[in-house]
């Protein structure tokens, strides 16, 4: 499903380059729950990017489905990315102006979905996300945990197989990171591919398998 | 992504950047109805000041014409300038003796002019100058000569005789027969004879004894507005047109300039301060647009989205400023009128001017499209993240 072949990326800042990945190979199979974990700078955050198509790898292969990233044009890559990836953030990025409905119908609107089908698409994703009685409300308006399951319905509105969180429990308490990991947990039993990204170790073993990134090199690689 | 929802997106944006957006809408639609009542001054000015000085000189301005020789006269006529003369110095034509060339007796107590016939709008019907004579064009080479007398020296200008003409020195202008003989309403003995003799039978005969006659050709030009063009027309021949109208079209031509500098300069100020507010707001919506990115929008996309906003607010604000000049004509033309005279012009420059801003517009609106396509190209969602989390 996901494979990295040798991967690098050299970050470039005036004469000075640092080297975030240094070699990573990694095989992710379909339907696989994945906590890739490390310090901060480990390069973790970088490979979540690479992986999810928002950044390139400097040197190596990324393969999705056994298509090359990189043979990808812009426009295909954004395609790639409407398709086949959904995408959780610390930070939620949700619109604040938009309602809730708005927020998780965004994707559907860029895939070019009619408007008919959105409606019972949108609703059928809050209520698997929980967050189906504040459609009408404004996203600026949510707690953080309610943002997240807005940002995770959002992610899964498009139905992708790939589910990309990048510290998604960074902003929650506890009982709000238990509901999370629980979905991630859930999505993933439905055979989503989920890729988490996290310096949260009890998150972290809520996967099948752990990667743990060092300075840019994969440490270990366990089942847990 | 489909056109309306490209169309719904871009209003939602609006809707979203609503006072920003409506702080632009309300420059740019100020500054263009500015810069559309500058050029519909800038239009107008010139008709307004004709309007008010044809009705200042309704029997139209007297135009003196330099380098013109009598050659030209027909030339000159044709242009459009009206009841032409020709002035000889009196110091000359006092000089001209006449006597009867049955008698060859000197007639005494004459005053002489050198006349030149013009066709005036109908050539068939002859023109009436002066006095009502009835002249044709063709006078103007004939021996014929017109009286105006006192009825007791009417019988010494029977319509048919003739008369010969020599200067003071005894230079022959020729022999002229009366044409037509007019009888002064007033009969005292002492009224002066006038005599009028065709200018170029006179000139010809007179350069043949090497006289040349220095001459002022004048015409009248009615309605003014055909001033310019009479002008410019007699130009291209080399000939001079001069009157009081001259230092005052200078400067109106410099007004005029004036306010179709500003109103262009005024129009693309409104235009970039719109761009200006619009990539304020634009600037506001980096996160939108780094969200957009990473669901997998493209960047001719987004760009469409606010090229529409940019469309949607030019079209907004040139309509507006249309409309409220065009409301407001009658108010703004009024101070006008009052300065320059009546005319009808403005509604037509008004959507003329509109067009035109709407136009120019759009020419810096779609210079600017390239730094918004910069700005989203360079948009970098890497560090936006990273920036966030």
């Amino acid at each position: 499903m996901i494979e990295f072949s040798d991967v690098r990326k050299t970050y470039s800042s005036g004469t000075e380059e640092c080297e975030a990945l240094k070699g990573v190979s990694i095989h992710i199979a379909k339907g696989e729950f994945v906590s890739i974990v490390g310090r901060s700078g480990s390069g973790k955050s970088t490979l979540l990017h690479i992986a999810a198509g928002l950044d390139s790898a400097t040197q190596g292969v990324v393969r999705i489905d056994g298509a090359d990233l990189s043979g990808l044009s812009a426009d295909q890559l954004s395609e790639h990315r409407n398709k086949k990836n959904g995408f959780v953030f610390q930070s939620y990025y949700l619109e604040p102006a938009y309602t809730v409905f708005d927020n998780i119908a965004m994707p559907l609107l860029i895939a070019g979905v009619p408007k008919r089908y959105r409606k019972q698409i949108v609703e059928s994703v809050a209520e698997k996300a929980g967050i189906s009685h504040k459609l009408m409300s404004l996203s600026s308006k949510l707690s953080g945990g309610e943002k997240q399951r807005v940002a995770i319905a959002r992610a899964l509105v498009n139905d992708p197989p790939i589910l990309f969180a990048d510290e998604p429990c960074g902003n929650l308490d506890t009982a709000n990171s238990e509901v999370i990991m629980n979905l991630l947990k859930f999505l993933a039993k439905e055979g989503k591919t989920v890729v988490l990204v996290t310096h949260n170790l009890e998150d972290a073993k809520t996967a099948d398998r752990i990667i743990t990134l060092r300075d840019g090199l994969v440490v270990s690689d366990e089942a847990v | 992504m489909k056109l309306f929802d490209t169309v719904s997106q871009a209003v939602s944006e609006m809707r979203i950047g609503r006072r920003l957006l409506s702080l632009g809408l309300v420059t740019t639609s100020v500054m263009i109805a500015v810069a559309i009542i500058l050029y519909n001054m800038s239009a107008s000015v010139l008709p307004a000041f004709y309007s008010r000085y044809d009705l200042v000189y309704p029997q139209g301005m007297s135009v003196s014409l330099a380098n013109a020789e009598y050659e030209d006269l027909e030339r000159i006529e044709n242009s459009g300038l009206k009841n032409l003369d020709i002035m000889i110095s009196s110091y000359y034509v006092d000089g001209f003796q006449v006597s009867s060339t049955k008698s060859g007796q000197e007639i005494e107590n004459c005053s002489y002019s050198l006349v030149w016939c013009t066709c005036g709008e109908d050539p068939g019907k002859g023109y009436s100058y002066p006095e009502d004579f009835q002249m044709d064009y063709t006078d103007n080479t004939s021996n014929v000569a017109w009286v105006s007398c006192a009825e007791s020296k009417q019988a010494q200008f029977l319509p048919g005789s003739s008369i010969t003409v020599r200067d003071s020195e005894g230079n022959s202008a020729g022999v002229f027969e009366i044409k037509e003989c007019r009888v002064l309403e007033d009969d005292g003995t002492d009224a002066v004879t006038q005599i009028y003799l065709p200018f170029a039978t006179v000139y010809s005969a007179l350069q043949k004894d090497g006289i040349w006659l220095t001459h002022q050709i004048t015409g009248i030009v009615k309605p003014l507005s055909d001033y310019p063009a009479i002008k410019e027309s007699l130009g291209k021949d080399g000939i001079t047109a001069v009157s009081d109208l001259d230092l005052n079209m200078e400067s109106l031509s410099n007004m005029q300039s004036f306010f179709t500098v500003m109103s262009l300069v005024i129009t693309l100020a409104g235009v970039v301060s719109l761009i200006s507010i619009c990539g304020m707001f634009l600037k506001t919506r980096e996160n939108f647009i780094v969200l957009q990115k990473i669901l997998g929008n493209t960047n001719k996309k987004l760009i469409g989205i606010y090229f529409l906003i940019m469309e949607i607010l030019l079209i907004l604000a040139v309509g507006i400023a249309a409309i409220t000049v065009l409301l407001s004509n009658h108010y703004i033309y009024s101070v006008i009128y009052h300065i320059f005279g009546d005319f009808q012009y403005q509604n037509i420059h008004t959507l003329t001017a509109s067009l035109i801003a709407f136009g120019a517009a759009n020419i810096v609106m779609l210079i600017s499209i390239r730094s918004i396509a910069r700005k989203i190209g360079k948009t970098d969602v890497i560090s936006a993240i990273n920036n966030r989390d």
